[in-house]
């Protein structure tokens, strides 16, 4: 019985530590001023120790899953919902890179976030953050699960807006939500598919009638809950909030909008691999709009000036490549990818974070150049990061995201596999492009933000090195070596069944791996050429194809789309409705049966005269008339 | 015509009661005995109407029947005390109100303690016990009464 | 004859409250001008009769686990005995009588709380209040226990009879007098119709007790449904539908809750209701049985024109308190569906559903009424919609509080009250009467009108002149702010996590339908 009690305290105190602390904070934090911190980042730190302790366990137990039905939540009718958890080798993955990316955010908060006026408010959001984050990993039912996707879109809307008096960042708080609600009424939708075809909410449950549900329907069901996915891992079309998002506080858009919460639908469709696992349409709709998403996003960063900005399409175009994993079959390659994406792209995060920090609040790179003396560390964990990302070997990036390629190409999507090549190729670029005009040349800023460059404090410095150990060696560490790495064999009981290629050194896959090095380290080169050597070329690049720069530029015009086709219209189409609809036929219903119902009860109001005769009148009347209506009815 | 019809009620009515239904009474009255129930009161009914239809065919008569000449002298109380003044609905102290309340409440209480004396062998200690508390909580509502100030005429 | 000690535990809980009554009003002779002790005397009472029966229910060796306790997994929460009958039948003390016990007394200290601020007005009546409010609530006790029909009109008598004198408590107040006297000639008369049927009732069974009326009942067969009976039923529901303000037995309802002390509306509106509902309960599921088809058609009936009038009366009213009146008689037609569709499923979904609502109504109707309170307590105040215009920005808490019950008595999730009509409305349409539900619906979307309309003015409304919060005189009301706060922790709690009350409605029911 070694474990499982202890892991129930484990996952109960991982579930509420954060929930405490919120709701502390929330309440006292005001008057802790400056120390709102304290019990906050406490709990969050205990939090972590018990998620790495969660994960010792399933790596010591990984043949059987940990399953807890805490308490039944609601009953309706014949069906329970329980707050039900589930610790499997695909949870432990996850608790580790939300339990520790947490609580590295937790302390580089305090520095970032040192003097700000909601600093109480800030952490207590960040807690219930990690709360719902927590419970949409442990959840063991759909239900549950939502929950915690709600909680997280609902933080994400406080953290986006945290700065809520500047219009932009409320405007953007209001965008990400209203774009995550369409796509959680397509999830909504699936589980009320999901519900009415098998009966049940619970993983198990569901997964076990997988088989048994009709193609139709499952493709229904897999591609509604797709969509719930594309809304929150900010996938094409309705990745437009993603970039806006970064409107919120650094440490939010490291947390939530690289490392964790963005991720939601990544884990939501891995752990729906039995339902996907059925239906080839449906995988192949995923893995399309994944590499579509991918290339898209990475042309647009190329272009961006905003130093958060080019990290956040670069996230949305690592989600998209996670998702290209994911449709490819290369489940367990997916998942490895969002493991390590999840430490070198929250350190990014963190880095640029630090980045505006010694610049004084400074986004625009063009402003930017020369930092790399002036804050090492920064540069130095950046440059791990940056390096991570594009997949140069042996860091993190390198080993996952050619897991992912070479299962493109061993199954054949070789369109896919040459987008990917492409998408790589165009990550170095813009990474690179990003490294050098923030780091290298002369410094292009005011000399008064100059003189005022500074290394950030060792609260936030710290959190940047241990975060960039797991970016530069977790790839070695869990993905060594390729197809066969420890990750691997870790995800198997979550992905069984899963086809699986043989990798050779000396054959397809030592090739393919030596080229999209090439190709990364081209795409340095060329960013190396562009945008340090000769930087004219951009600008000539950019008069000789103007139609390709605006578009990456203007983001592919997404916006202006949306603004004609989908706002526009709806705008349109509701005045039509106003004018045309509304006015005559709902107002005329409604306000007839408000003057009905006023007439009703006028009327009525016409018997309570106040008359205690006219009651007692009432009543012998009223027993009566049912003496005879029941009479009647039973004819008695 | 009403005779027989009525001989038919009443010998329907005086029946023995069929031996099956005797020992069923367990489980309550069957519908049979509902009617018969009902037929029981028979008489009880017809002497109500017969004597209500009395009375009003009297009074009617004697209404037909007499003379009426009514003047003011005719009119007026004759013997029987002087005419009113004032209205009738005058106040009357409330003090009454309280005292009819605690005399009813010890009217009960007599009420009660009567039958049980005549049993009070056969009930035992329990008993005892038992109106022992009724009269306590009695005696209470007399001792809240009394601090209350109920008892107090003035 | 049952042993006459287990019958004295069968009813102490009933015993300890009509005590700690009788207790009262002694004290309330000897404590001088300390009477703030009352209250908490009564309370007192009322905490410990619910440990009493809490006591003889949670079976140590049967219990299970606090944490079992806690989720109200299985039915471990009341342990397993079976219910004990005293006094010859008469009454029996189940996991049903449990069940309302606690909600009675969780009915009373809310009450009581919600009075104090009231009371330190009227200090000389306080003995008479307390004790009164006690007496109730020790009827309401046997109504959920009887299981005799004289019993139950004893019951019911205990129930009524102080509730007359409660409505009439402002003795200066001319409205007050006359809620009183209205309740009182009407309530005589219902009574009056109530003893009828039960009397028809033995009539047509030859028995008093419940379980006996069913056997008898059975042993006629297709006879039993005769005229007889469909008079006896309906008389029982006339008096029935009398107590919880059912249309057409309703008309005395908004003046007395509108003349009667605001504690005492909320108690009248919540605790009356909730113990007419038990009793009757009992009884038809009990006695009547077999007979669910005429007692389903009264009460259908009833159900539909209370919910209807109910809620059309409450739509134009622009005085809060009367407002609650009428929607508390719209809720009565609510809880109805979940007796008919037990009636008419013998299934004991819709009568859990009732004991569910009872408790939710509970936290949300002495929610709102605590509201009202409360801000007449803190200023000038005569229950007018536009008065509450713009609370939001002078008492912001207090409008939150208020939001919340309006929402929740709409039925919005995640609020208690959503629950409460979700198993009531699932509970009728289970049992075949879709249309039912269909009313019911349209019903509640009518009443988030004037619901809502409340919300609306709290917080997009200027506030009108002359609403400044003024501290009261007679200090700060603390009972009442712990009421609300109760209630809407009660609301709140209950619309996240409802199933400790629905697992415990249903735990209760399990032994009760069918004898």
């Amino acid at each position: 019985m070694e474990g499982t009690d202890a892991m129930k305290l484990a996952v109960a105190l991982i579930v509420l530590l954060p929930l405490a602390g919120f709701i502390v904070t929330l309440v006292f934090g005001k008057r802790m001023g400056t120390r709102a911190h304290v019990l906050p980042v406490a709990l969050v730190t205990a939090t972590a120790v018990l998620a790495v302790y969660a994960f010792e366990w399933v790596f010591r137990h990984q043949e059987e899953p940990f399953v807890w039905d805490a308490f039944t939540w609601l009953v309706a009718g014949r069906y329970e919902v329980t707050w039900g958890f589930q610790v499997d080798t695909l949870t432990g993955v996850m608790l580790l890179v939300v339990g520790i990316i947490g609580m590295l955010v937790h302390y580089y908060s305090i520095g970032y976030m040192h003097g700000d006026g909601g600093y109480y408010r800030f952490f207590a959001y960040l807690n219930l953050f990690m709360f719902a984050m927590f419970v949409l990993i442990l959840a063991n039912n759909f239900l549950l699960l939502f929950l915690g996707w709600e909680g997280v879109g609902l933080c994400s809307y406080l953290l986006i807006a945290f700065w809520f008096p500047k219009k932009t960042a409320s405007q953007a708080g209001k965008k990400a939500f209203l774009v995550n609600r369409v796509g959680d009424f397509g999830f909504t939708l699936g589980m009320l598919l999901i519900f009415v075809t098998t009966g049940t909410l619970q993983f198990a449950g569901v997964f076990d009638k997988a088989e048994m549900i009709g193609a139709g329907t499952l493709l229904w069901i897999c591609l509604l809950l797709f969509t719930g996915a594309i809304g929150k891992s900010a996938q094409f079309p309705l990745h437009v909030w993603l970039p806006d998002a970064m409107e919120g506080p650094t440490p939010v858009s490291a947390l939530i909008h690289a490392a964790t919460m963005v991720n939601a639908g990544v884990y939501m469709v891995a752990r729906s691999y039995p339902l996907f696992m059925h239906s080839n349409t449906a995988m192949l709709v995923v893995m399309v709009v994944g590499t579509f998403t991918a290339i898209y996003a990475a042309y647009i960063a190329i272009t961006q000036n905003d130093i958060k900005k080019v990290i956040a399409y670069s996230t949305v175009s690592s989600l998209g490549f996670m998702f290209m994993a994911l449709g490819a079959g290369a489940w367990a390659a997916g998942i490895f990818y969002l493991f390590a994406h999840g430490f070198f792209k929250g350190l990014l995060f963190l880095c640029s974070g630090s980045v505006i920090h010694a610049m004084g609040g400074e986004q625009d790179m063009r402003k930017m150049g020369g930092l790399r003396t002036r804050i090492p560390v920064t540069f130095w964990t950046m440059m791990v990061g940056a390096v991570a990302l594009i997949g140069v070997f042996p860091f993190a990036g390198f080993w996952a995201k050619d897991e992912i390629l070479f299962a493109d190409f061993t199954h054949h999507y070789y369109v896919v596999w040459v987008v990917g090549v492409v998408t790589a190729f165009l990550t170095a670029v813009f990474a690179f492009r990003m490294m050098f005009m923030t780091f290298f040349g002369e410094s292009r800023a005011d000399a008064e933000v100059q003189a005022h460059v500074h290394e950030s404090p060792k609260v936030m410095t710290i959190p940047l090195v241990l975060l960039a150990i797991p970016a530069a060696a977790l790839g070695v560490v869990v993905g060594w070596p390729p197809e066969e790495g420890w990750i691997h064999t870790f995800l198997e009981p979550v992905f069984f069944d899963v086809e699986h290629e043989e990798f050779a050194w000396l054959g397809t896959g030592g090739a393919l791996m030596a080229f999209s090095l090439v190709v990364a380290l081209v795409g340095v080169y060329v960013a190396y050429v562009m945008y340090l050597k000769r930087r004219e070329l951009p600008a000539q690049l950019a008069a000789r194809v103007p139609w390709a720069y605006q578009a990456s530029l203007r983001k592919m015009y997404m916006d202006e789309v949306y603004e004609v086709a989908p706002i526009r219209s709806t705008i349109a189409f509701s005045n039509w409705l106003w004018t045309g609809f509304d006015v005559l036929v709902i107002d005329g219903i409604v306000n007839g049966l408000a003057r009905l119902w006023d007439w009703v009860g006028a009327a009525l109001r016409q018997l309570q005269t106040g008359r205690v005769q006219n009651y007692a009148f009432g009543i012998f009347a009223g027993m009566l008339a049912l003496v005879i209506v029941v009479g009647c009815i039973w004819g008695v | 015509m009403l005779a027989p019809a009525l001989g038919a009620l009443v010998e329907y009515a005086d029946r023995p009661l069929s031996p099956s239904t005797v020992p069923g009474r367990r489980a309550g009255p069957t519908i049979h005995m509902t009617s018969e129930y009902l037929t029981n009161w028979f008489y009880v009914w017809s002497f109500i109407v017969s004597g209500a239809v009395l009375v009003v065919l009297i009074l009617l008569v004697s209404k037909l029947v007499n003379p009426s000449h009514p003047t003011p002298g005719k009119l007026a109380h004759y013997e029987c005390g002087i005419p009113p003044v004032g209205s009738p609905w005058s106040p009357f102290a409330v003090r009454y109100y309280v005292f009819a309340l605690l005399f009813l409440v010890f009217d009960v209480e007599a009420v009660f303690l009567f039958p049980w004396t005549l049993v009070f062998r056969t009930l035992g200690t329990a008993g005892f016990i038992e109106m022992m508390l009724f009269v306590a909580v009695l005696v209470w509502g007399l001792v809240y009464a009394w601090r209350k100030g109920a008892l107090e005429w003035a | 004859m049952a042993d006459a000690n287990n019958s004295v535990l069968v009813i102490l809980p009933g015993i300890v409250i009509a005590c700690t009554a009788l207790l009262v009003f002694m004290a309330d002779t000897f404590v001088g001008r300390r009477k703030e002790i009352l209250p908490w005397i009564a309370a007192a009472g009322l905490v410990a009769a619910a440990a009493v029966a809490a006591a003889q229910w949670l079976d140590v060796d049967e219990l299970g686990s606090l944490w079992d306790l806690v989720t109200g997994r299985g039915s471990a929460v009341f342990g397993g005995r079976e219910g004990e009958a005293g006094f010859a039948g008469m009454v029996a003390l189940d996991k049903f009588a449990f069940y309302c016990t606690l909600l009675f007394c969780v009915i009373g200290v809310l009450t009581i709380m919600l009075s104090d601020a009231y009371m330190k007005k009227r200090r000389d009546a306080m003995g008479e209040f307390y004790g009164l409010l006690l007496l109730v609530i020790a009827g309401m006790f046997g109504m959920a226990v009887s299981t005799d029909l004289i019993a139950l009109f004893i019951a019911f008598e205990l129930m009524s009879l102080p509730t007359y004198v409660l409505a009439g408590f402002l003795r200066g107040d001319v409205r007050s007098g006359e809620a009183a006297v209205k309740y009182f000639v009407n309530g005589a008369f219902s009574s009056a119709v109530l003893v009828f049927g039960l009397a028809l009732l033995y009539a047509a069974s030859g028995q008093t007790n419940y379980a006996g009326i069913a056997e008898a009942m059975s042993g006629l067969g297709a006879d039993a449904e005769s005229g007889l009976t469909v008079v006896a039923l309906v008389f029982v529901a006339v008096g029935f539908g009398f107590k919880i303000a059912a249309v057409p037995f309703h008309g005395w309802a908004p003046d007395v809750y509108e003349g009667a002390p605001t504690p005492v509306t909320a108690f009248m509106s919540v605790g009356i209701k909730a113990g007419a509902f038990v009793g009757f309960l009992k009884l038809f599921t009990i006695a009547a049985v077999g007979l669910g088809d005429i007692w389903t058609a009264a009460l259908t009936v009833l159900a539909v024109l209370t919910m209807v009038v109910g809620n059309a009366l409450a739509l134009p009213q622009r005085n809060l308190k009367r407002m609650l009146a009428y929607s508390s008689i719209a809720h009565a037609g609510y809880l109805l569906l979940g007796l008919i569709a037990t009636g008419a499923s013998l299934d004991s979904a819709g009568s859990s559903a009732v004991l569910f609502y009872l408790g939710a109504y509970t936290f949300m109707n002495i929610g709102a009424f605590g509201i009202l309170v409360w801000i007449r307590n803190r200023r000038a105040f005569r229950y007018g919609l536009d008065e509450v215009a713009g609370l939001a920005r002078t008492m912001p808490w207090t409008a939150i509080g208020m939001a919340l019950f309006m929402v929740s008595l709409t039925g919005i999730p995640p609020l208690v009250g959503f629950w409460g009509k979700f198993y009531l409305f699932t509970a009728i349409v289970d049992a075949g009467m879709t249309w039912l539900a269909i009313v019911a619906v349209v019903m509640s979307a009518v009443s988030a009108y004037y619901y809502l309309r409340v919300v609306w003015y709290l917080y997009f409304r200027e506030a009108p002149e002359g609403a400044e919060v003024v501290a009261d005189d007679a200090g700060p009301a603390l009972g009442s702010a712990v009421a609300v706060t109760l209630a809407a922790l009660g609301v709140l709690a209950l619309g996240l996590y409802p199933s400790p009350l629905i697992s415990a409605a249903q735990g209760a029911l399990r032994v009760l339908i069918g004898g």
